[in-house]
């Protein structure tokens, strides 16, 4: 089982270096996008392994990118220091919405993260003196860090990968510890970890706050990636899309929303010639892994056997 | 398209508690009566944002609505 992994991970890696070599600038924003991406699906991934989906990642998302672009525009931070703070920012709502959303479970959970999602992404489109409305936020400054001036499409693609990287490796590094098997407890039996003296609530807290905290990053990412912000990228699409890699990819271990974003984000680019049928083919893929594919991408390949780590 | 009656649809159906009808109606009610109140105060996102607000308590304070069974 382990070789699989690494063979896995042997292809991805190989993957990830192809748009180098090729070079096309189309073929690297899709690459950097799917970067981006798989963060903001493992932070959902890790809400999933504590049984609970939660509605707020795209606007912890939107949090992280709104705060690190205002931070470097309107107060000249630097960039590193204001994604980094973005991350910290989703993060402290995450704690303090935790102790109250977190005391429901299944649907009213997702209810209550998905109210609170649509509240802050309506503020950012009403607060227009800050965040610029509907119609944007323009000229977010290039990344620069240990005085390099970020301008390459390449040095992006590398930042976005990196960071990636670092989740993917520590969230299996937590996936694989103590730690991970009481994340699975609270899902598959609270009533047994909380009487093998694990604290519940708090679990979930913690799981929350770095969910959000990941999610931050990989917004602060965006924003000064793109350059350019408005609320309706961390929208209800967003996370359809987040869903929908996390169920394609499968839910059960790290490499479900590794592969899940992989396969979904260039998607919809793979499909750009048959633009009126996008949707449709996008759908189609959905109901066909849902109804054949049950745990995933993940299950195809054999990763996802118990007693695999 | 019609997301937004959909959205609206869905809070209501929150606020009054899946499954009963009696609560469909009072929910509807009350977000109606809200938004167009808030509507004409302030501004329409406001009044979006007090529905959301509104079913974010509701769901907080008793999660099966206001007038659904109790779930277990």
């Amino acid at each position: 089982m382990k070789y699989r992994q690494t063979l896995v991970l042997i292809a991805v890696a190989i993957l990830a270096c192809v748009p180098w070599f090729w070079g096309s600038r189309y073929i690297l924003h899709i690459a950097t996008m799917t970067a981006i991406m798989i963060p903001l699906a493992a932070s959902m991934n890790l809400m999933l392994k504590i049984g609970q989906l939660s509605m707020a990642q795209a606007v912890f998302m939107g949090i992280g990118s709104y705060t690190g672009a205002l931070l470097t525009m309107r107060l000249g931070v630097p960039p590193w220091l204001s994604v980094l703070a973005g991350g910290v920012l989703s993060a402290a709502l995450a704690g303090l919405a935790g102790p109250i959303f977190l005391r429901v479970r299944g649907v009213y959970f997702v209810l209550l993260t998905f109210a609170f999602g649509q509240i802050v992404n309506l503020v950012m489109q009403d607060w227009t003196s800050l965040t610029g409305g509907n119609s944007g936020l323009y000229g977010i400054p290039k990344f620069s860090i240990f005085g390099y001036r970020m301008t390459a499409i390449q040095d992006y693609y590398l930042l976005a990968l990196a960071f990636a990287a670092l989740t993917f490796f520590a969230l299996r590094a937590v996936e694989k510890s103590d730690i991970g098997a009481i994340l699975e407890s609270l899902n598959d039996n609270e009533m047994v970890s909380r009487s093998l003296g694990a604290n519940a609530l708090s679990w979930r807290i913690a799981t929350f706050v770095v969910s959000g905290f990941i999610a931050g990053i990989s917004g602060g990412i965006y924003a000064f990636y793109i350059g350019f912000l408005s609320p309706d990228p961390f929208s209800f699409r967003l996370l359809v899309d987040l869903i929908v890699m996390n169920v394609v990819g499968g839910v059960g271990t790290m490499f479900g929303p590794l592969l899940g974003a992989i396969f979904i984000v260039p998607l919809p680019e793979l499909l750009r010639e048959a633009r009126e049928y996008q949707l449709l083919i996008y759908a189609g893929v959905l109901i066909f892994f849902i109804l054949f594919v049950r745990q995933g991408l993940v299950s195809l390949i054999g990763l996802n056997k118990r007693g695999a780590r | 398209m019609g997301e937004l009656a959909v959205m609206k649809a869905f809070v209501i159906v929150i606020l009054g508690g899946l499954g009963s009808v009696p609560g469909a109606v009072l929910g509807g009610l009350l977000i109606g009566l809200s938004e167009s109140v808030l509507s004409t105060t302030f501004d329409p996102t406001t009044a979006l944002i007090a529905s959301f607000a509104i079913v974010l308590l509701v769901v907080i304070v008793k999660p099966t609505g206001l007038m659904g069974r109790s779930a277990r």
